[in-house]
């Protein structure tokens, strides 16, 4: 009985370790409604803002309306079976439901508008985007990350009121 | 001539004086002491029934609200942590002034001073709005790269009081490893595997009795200190503040005082049952208890002193907001607790000044409980008045006890005597090793003096 | 497309976020086609116009992501002018009620209501109309223009008698006396702002009387040092000191009912004509009167207004009359009461007239956002009549209706209201609606026809009935009625029903925020209640909190007492606006309804008077805490609440730098305040904008009761000072605001263990909510009390969580809050200032205390800027510190109140 009750205790241990200190949760990659591909449309010379527009301005970056993507792909591969999916929420007036990947906490009050008028690239946290078919987490969002950043930046790091109101 | 309190030790065989003291240990518990253990353990399941409400639903349960958001849990804190002093005041400065009557309640005092401590320990947590986030206010190395708030009273507290746990458990500890080493000798079974784990394999001999009493001296040493140290950081939570009523540079020493105060009353409190119910009459003798009786005059004088110093001043300095904060305190809302308070802390403790309340088992247990009341209460008042009556006239408000809060403080009461019950019966109430040196060295005394023809043994063995 | 459509579709991407409260949201709904004026996480816009009273301000309503948040004042509206009182600050509440109907409703065989769908009303209502040919009756809530016409087309195209526009206000005393002195029976305008002094023999004008925004704005430009360097003289007469009182620079207290005669006697002084017999009754000495007449005289123009609700009684007509013929004498028809301009109130049904209405019996009853059951208990409604309602939640008259069809609120609506002519209005819609209701227009089947924008405007200014004539000089006081006085009988008491700003007539009671925030005199919330004076409670043997019977010929009330000084010694005062049986979860068991107490029926004159009956009282033995929120209204010695002696002013009182002091070093801003006593009437409009804006939590009556209401900034009410006590004849009332002071040497700051409370960059005291352990440590040290704590985790009952504004976070139990000067609004105007690369200006930023406050009592700016406001008014002469001798250098500095005359 001895030997199993450690491995039990080990395959348990080492299931925590992952979970907790290996951050597994942000490592997933939610499989999306649409299996949109950044890569191909990166490739394609497609910048980010093009879709993201609210970045600039607002709180959020913003997803590309459903219109947006029919803009082209009215034309481009419109038989794709993807583009078939793409159709039908046009036509059932539904919006594609995406899975959310990159998220921060409530008491975290973050502002796109500040980072990108500071010349912050979109790759700096949200890694290198262009180069994954489906949008995986690969920077850890963790106050450390902002703070490191903010100060060699010379960003605002007051607590309250910069972030934390 | 010795004093008679000093001879009468020469009557007792050391192997008396074993069984007597280890009775309570190794005998079976008996029935009374069970209902009394099952008694705190009740008592502590309601606090935690209170505490669990209190964290599922909100500090809402709780009577604090605005502007008074510290009362009862703040005042055991405070309570309990001045209970600890007088402990460690008996165990650790008597231990340094020599002083003969300090073995017989000295190893209960260092018990009650590390339960004290522990019960004192939970209300920073207890009182918390967040209490699953307490352990941010310790500086531990974390990722967000934040440090706590050092000028905080409440941080400056946490050192203190960890302070003042370690190095009291240590020197309580040590004080009883050669008790633990006699344990083990006349134990069998598990018992034998137990003591023999926390005696350390003492043996007794000059070896090992040399460094002992060398860190023992170095451990009093410290905690002296302490006694001062850590009440005036606790002191330093209201002090440190702007409040009227709490701003007082007179708190450190005023605690101090009242710390030791409480703690002698509450010493007196947990002897006299233990040595009734344990029959330790023969050790804890009742010159013993008058002297703790005369320490507390003492201290109550100083805390009757501070009363009347903050009166004086708080009129004397024409500030309006001191002014006003001292006379509601007297005769706002809350004058009930505050006149029961000073009636038993400057009155009652005046009884002692006869010594046939001194020197009455009864006279002792009323005065201590009267004193042990009127010194929580020194607390409440301290808090709620202050807050209900601070500043803005427009800001006044009232703090109302409620069921959560008194069953917390229930628990808490229940917590410490589960603790000290289950130290009576696990370690030996009194410090044997320095008892068993006070009868040989009372031995000694009779075979001089009566070598020199002063004293005869009968004498002695008569009394 | 569709604007509706994209709207729709904000809302659903929005849907994702709101309902899943303080949980990430899993999903990100992208909308279905972009529209260039809809920023995701910006808010858009829309102006509309306020009902919530017949006032009509004008309002820009903030919708994020589909969701109207938060209402403000239209800069450009005439009325308001970009102000806004509690009231209107509610009317989000009122779009979000919990207790709206969400879909028809009918009454079934058996009197239970059933939810039916609006083919099935449709029906009903159709076939009820036929039925009831020829019997039709419409008592709804004032409106004009296009919904007025069409209403009226409607019930002309049933041969129905046009429609009644029930308000209970409806000031018949006031149209009657125009109808006798200048001919036609209407609700003038008024222009306190052209005054030089101003008399009010009861109108609460700061409070309910006909447009309150618009006259505290006007009264703070004529009466506040801020505004004007030679204030007006404001003399208030009226049996009861009510807010409007409070700001008073001389107060009689006239015994009730005699105020005729005081109007007579000044009149007299005035034409140099003989005083009115009884004079004596009144119980004012006469060098007084005198002295006020003096004072009309020599500051004109004038204006001074009549009776009020509170103290409508059988002579309120003989008073409103002399007070016409005063203003005449004194020159101010023309100037300052503009007889040739109605208001719409104009248009109101009188009491009487709704009473003889319902009376009648018509065998349909159309109900539009009326409750006269609540006014007039005693009302006949029931078989034969088929009550159809359009109310968008259960009250007490649409409790016996007999088939519901709800409106939208009138947030989802289109319409236009005008209160005057020069004031037109328009309504659109700022979400999509809520619920299954639709337009009454709609169910009416009338459809308006299509304007273009000229013709709109003119067929605004056109709709409003304009039923006055030209200025006629007004008859000799011969006209006046006969009326004299009665003597109180003994062991009786005068009935002084008083409205308050927060309630109006009751029609706010069922919005958490109108009963969270105190009553501003009485400082009680969640409770109706009565006012003894002190003497009167002692002689009859009650204590505070007993509850007394109220007893009038007409009805019982039990109510809680509330001791006061302002009231006479032989009135007991009610709040009315509480007491309801049937309007929602916060509006039901706050105590009886007072109405009951008054005479059901109209007088010899043939009005209704709210305040024409005398009480009995008696002990009931009962017990009920009122939940006062400030217990304490002396300030003693504590200098809180300052006023600038008769003598020279005092120079500030905020002690030089000491070498003692660590000054944080600000670059860029520091954020102060500046909170003029002398503007501030203490209606806690800025405590409403508060609320709304910053997500704060309502706990309720019983944690009101505990004293653990969560407002940000609260207005204590003071009664004098050391040096200058406050009495009956001469009460001297002082508000004061107090907001987080943002200290630089916060006393909070050094004590909290985890650096949730510490100094930001930029001036401001910053609370980080999630660092927050809850050990309250900075409540205990601030002095001034401003922060709060969450006791419990807060409810937002459904729909109310769409209110929250997603730029403040929402807190969780156990964790400190406080005034952050807005915050939020701060950091993005400076982002936007930072992005667009321009600087910012002063009045960019407004807090949503300064954003509102009517009387612009609140000043929000850089203390670093020179240019700033409030830079300006810091080192102004007036200018204090609260409790600066503590050395904690508040941000805030007040301005001192002017000295009480007389």
């Amino acid at each position: 009985m001895r030997p199993l009750a450690l491995i039990v205790a080990l395959l348990f241990g080492a299931f925590l370790w992952l979970y907790y200190l290996q951050d597994l949760p942000f490592r997933n990659a939610p499989q999306q409604a649409i299996s949109f591909s950044h890569q191909i449309h990166y490739e394609r010379g497609i910048q980010c803002a093009y879709c993201h527009m609210d970045a600039p301005r607002s709180t959020f970056a913003g997803m590309p309306s459903v219109l947006k993507c029919l803009g082209c792909h009215r034309i481009v591969i419109p038989q794709y079976p993807e583009i078939q999916k793409l159709h039908v929420y046009w036509n059932t007036q539904t919006p594609i439901p995406w899975k959310r990947v990159f998220w921060v906490p409530d008491y975290v009050r973050f502002n796109h508008q500040p980072h990108i008028a500071a010349g912050v690239q979109c790759q700096t946290c949200h890694g290198s985007i262009g180069s994954m078919d489906r949008v995986r987490q690969r920077v850890a969002f963790r106050m450390e990350t902002c703070i490191t950043c903010h100060r060699a930046m010379n960003a605002r790091t007051d607590c309250f009121g910069a972030c934390h109101h | 001539m010795p004093l008679r309190s000093e001879i009468e030790p020469a009557r007792f065989t050391l192997r008396e004086v074993s069984d007597e003291i280890l009775r309570p240990v190794e005998a079976p518990p008996s029935m009374r002491y069970l209902l009394g253990l099952a008694f705190s353990l009740l008592c502590v399941a309601i606090g935690v029934a209170a505490w669990g409400r209190q964290l599922y639903i909100g500090m809402g349960v709780s009577g604090v609200a605005w502007p008074v958001m510290w009362a009862m849990y703040i005042t055991c804190f405070v309570f309990w942590i001045g209970i600890a002093h007088s402990g460690t005041l008996i165990s650790a400065i008597l231990y340094l002034f020599r002083a003969k009557f300090r073995p017989s309640f000295s190893r209960a005092s260092e018990a009650m001073t590390i339960f004290a401590i522990a019960t004192a320990g939970l209300f920073p947590i207890l009182h918390l709005g967040r209490a699953w986030r307490f352990y941010w206010v310790f500086p531990y190395p974390n990722e967000r790269r934040i440090w706590v708030n050092f000028r905080s009273p409440l941080v400056l507290d946490i050192f203190a009081i960890s302070t003042y746990l370690t190095v009291s458990l240590i020197f309580w500890y040590l004080g009883m490893v050669p008790d633990f080493a006699e344990l083990r000798d006349r134990a069998l079974g598990w018992r034998r595997t137990l003591y023999g784990v926390l005696s350390l394999g003492w043996v007794g001999s000059l070896r090992q009795k040399a460094p002992f009493l060398k860190l023992y001296i170095l451990l009093a040493g410290l905690a002296t200190p302490l006694v001062l140290s850590v009440h005036t950081m606790v002191s330093w939570d209201f002090a440190l503040s702007l409040l009227p009523g709490w701003h007082e540079e007179i708190f450190p020493p005023y605690f101090v005082a009242g710390a030791i105060f409480s703690g002698l009353a509450m010493v007196l409190t947990l002897v006299i049952p233990l040595r009734h119910f344990f029959h330790f009459e023969k050790h804890i003798t009742m010159d013993h208890l008058e002297a703790l009786a005369k320490l507390i005059i003492l201290t109550s004088s100083i805390v009757a002193y501070s009363y009347a110093s903050e009166y004086f001043t708080a009129w004397y300095s024409g500030d309006t907001y001191e002014r006003t904060a001292y006379f509601l305190r007297a005769f706002g809302h809350y004058w009930k607790p505050f006149w029961l308070m000073s009636v038993c802390n400057v009155l009652v403790p005046l009884l002692f000044f006869f010594r046939r309340v001194r020197r009455s088992l009864v006279g002792l247990l009323v005065v201590s409980i009267l004193i042990n009341v009127g010194m929580f209460l020194e607390r409440l008042v301290i808090i709620v008045t202050t807050l209900a009556y601070s500043f803005d006239p427009g800001s006044w408000g009232l703090w109302h006890l409620t069921w959560v809060e008194a069953g917390i403080v229930i628990g808490s009461f229940g917590w410490f005597m589960t603790l000290f019950l289950l130290f009576v019966q696990f370690a030996p109430s009194l410090p044997m090793a320095e008892v068993k040196r006070d009868v040989l060295e009372a031995k000694d005394m009779v075979a001089t003096l009566s070598a020199a023809h002063l004293l005869s043994e009968e004498t002695v063995h008569a009394a | 497309m569709l604007r509706r459509d994209f709207i729709k579709a904000s809302t659903l991407a929005a849907a994702g976020a709101a309902s899943e409260a303080c949980r990430q949201p899993q999903q990100i709904l992208p909308l279905l086609a972009p529209d260039p004026r809809l920023i995701p996480g910006r808010p858009q816009f829309f102006a509309s116009v306020c009902r919530e009273c017949p006032a009509g301000c004008g309002l820009v309503v903030k919708v994020n992501d589909g969701r109207p948040t938060k209402v403000e004042g239209n800069p450009d509206h005439p009325v308001n002018q970009g102000k806004l009182c509690l009231r209107g600050q509610t009317s989000v509440q009122g779009l979000y009620n919990p207790d709206r109907f969400r879909q028809p409703m009918t009454r079934t065989a058996r009197g239970q209501l059933e939810a039916i769908d609006w083919p099935q009303g449709m029906a009903r209502f159709q076939s009820a109309v036929a039925t009831a040919q020829g019997s039709i009756a419409w008592v709804g809530r004032l409106e004009t223009g296009t919904l007025d016409r069409a209403i009226r087309a409607w019930l002309t195209r049933h041969q129905a008698p046009p429609p009644l526009y029930y308000e209970h206000f409806s000031y018949d005393t006031l149209r009657r006396s125009f109808q006798i002195t200048y001919g036609a029976p209407i609700v003038p305008i008024f222009r306190l702002d052209r005054a030089r002094s101003l008399i009010s023999f009861g109108a609460d004008f700061l409070e309910t009387y006909i447009s309150n925004v618009e006259y505290a704005h006007q009264f703070s430009d004529i009466h506040s040092l801020a505004h004007t360097p030679t204030p007006a003289y404001f003399l208030a007469v009226m049996p009861r000191v009510g807010l409007t009182a409070a700001s008073a620079d001389e107060y009689w207290p006239a015994r009730a009912g005699t105020e005729y005669l005081l109007a007579q006697a000044l009149l007299a002084v005035v034409t140099n004509r003989p005083l009115p017999a009884g004079m004596e009754q009144c119980e004012i000495p006469m060098d007084l009167i005198e002295r006020a007449a003096q004072r009309l005289a020599e500051n004109r123009p004038s204006l001074v207004l009549g009776p009020g609700y509170g103290n409508d009684s059988p002579t309120a007509l003989a008073c409103q009359i002399a007070v016409n013929q005063l203003n005449d004498a004194l020159g101010n028809t023309g100037q300052t009461v503009l007889p040739d301009v109605p208001h719409a109130l104009t248009q109101c049904a009188t009491q009487a007239e709704v009473i003889e209405l319902f009376e009648q019996r018509p065998r349909l009853l159309l109900l539009h956002h009326a409750n006269p059951l609540y006014h007039h208990p005693a009302l006949p409604l029931g078989a034969p009549t088929f009550t159809v309602s359009f109310a968008s939640t259960m009250d007490e008259t649409t409790q016996r209706a007999d088939l519901i069809l709800p409106d939208h609120d009138f947030l989802e609506s289109w319409g236009d209201y005008a209160p005057r002519a020069d004031a037109p209005g328009i309504l659109q819609p700022t979400r999509i609606p809520l619920y299954d209701t639709r337009p009454t227009l709609e169910v009416l089947g009338e459809k308006p026809a299509a304007y273009s924008d000229q013709e709109l405007q003119r067929g605004l200014a056109a709709g409003v009935q304009s039923a006055a004539v030209a200025h006629r000089a007004p008859a000799t006081p011969a006209v006046a009625p006969n009326v004299s006085l009665a003597p109180l009988p003994a062991g009786e008491y005068t009935l002084i029903p008083f409205p308050t700003v927060q309630l109006f007539d009751g029609r706010q009671a069922n919005r958490s925020w109108a009963q969270e925030i105190a009553d501003p005199m009485s400082k009680i919330a969640w409770d109706g209640y009565c006012e003894l004076h002190p003497e009167t409670a002692k002689r009859l043997g009650y204590e505070p909190n007993d509850v007394v019977r109220l007893r009038s010929p007409f009805g019982t009330a039990e109510l809680p007492l509330f001791v006061s000084t302002w009231i006479r010694p032989d009135c007991v005062g009610v709040l009315i606006g509480q007491g309801h049986s049937n309007y929602g979860m916060w509006a039901n068991e706050r105590g009886d309804n007072i109405h009951r107490l008054q005479n059901p029926a109209p007088l010899a004159d043939g009005l209704w008077h709210a305040a024409s009956v005398t009480v009995k009282l008696e002990s009931t033995g009962k017990n009920r805490p009122l939940a006062n929120l400030q217990t304490e209204r002396l300030q003693r010695d504590k200098r809180l609440a300052l006023a600038l002696s008769s003598k020279e002013p005092e120079p500030p009182t905020t002690p030089a730098a000491s070498f003692y002091h660590f000054h944080h070093p600000y670059v860029n801003h520091r954020w102060g305040m500046a909170i003029d006593l002398d503007s501030c009437i203490g209606c806690n409009a800025c405590q409403a904008a508060c609320y709304a804006e910053n997500n704060i939590a309502i706990w309720g009556r019983s944690s009101a009761l505990s004293h653990r209401e969560m407002t940000w900034i609260r207005v204590e009410i003071f009664e004098g000072d050391q040096g200058h006590p406050s009495t009956e004849l001469n009460p001297d009332l002082r508000f004061l605001p107090i907001p987080c002071q943002q200290c630089d040497n916060a006393p909070c700051e050094y004590v909290c263990p985890t650096f949730a409370a510490y100094h930001t960059d930029e001036g401001l005291n910053g609370q980080v909510y999630n660092r927050c352990v809850g050990t309250r440590y900075c409540s205990n040290n601030c002095i001034y009390k401003v922060r709060r704590f969450n006791w419990y985790t807060p409810q937002w009952p459904e729909p109310l969580n769409q209110q929250l504004n997603p730029d403040v976070t929402v807190r969780a139990k156990g964790v400190m809050e406080k005034c952050t000067f807005c915050v939020q609004r701060i950091t993005q105007v400076e982002l936007d200032a930072a992005t667009n690369q321009r600087p910012m200006r002063d009045g960019d930023i407004q807090t949503a205390c300064e954003q509102t406050c009517p009387t612009n009592a609140i000043v929000f700016g850089d203390l670093l800027d020179p240019a700033s406001r409030v830079a300006r008014l810091a080192a102004d002469n007036r200018g204090y510190g609260l409790f600066a001798d503590e050395n904690t250098y508040p941000a805030v500095t007040y301005l001192k109140k002017k000295a009480r005359r007389g």
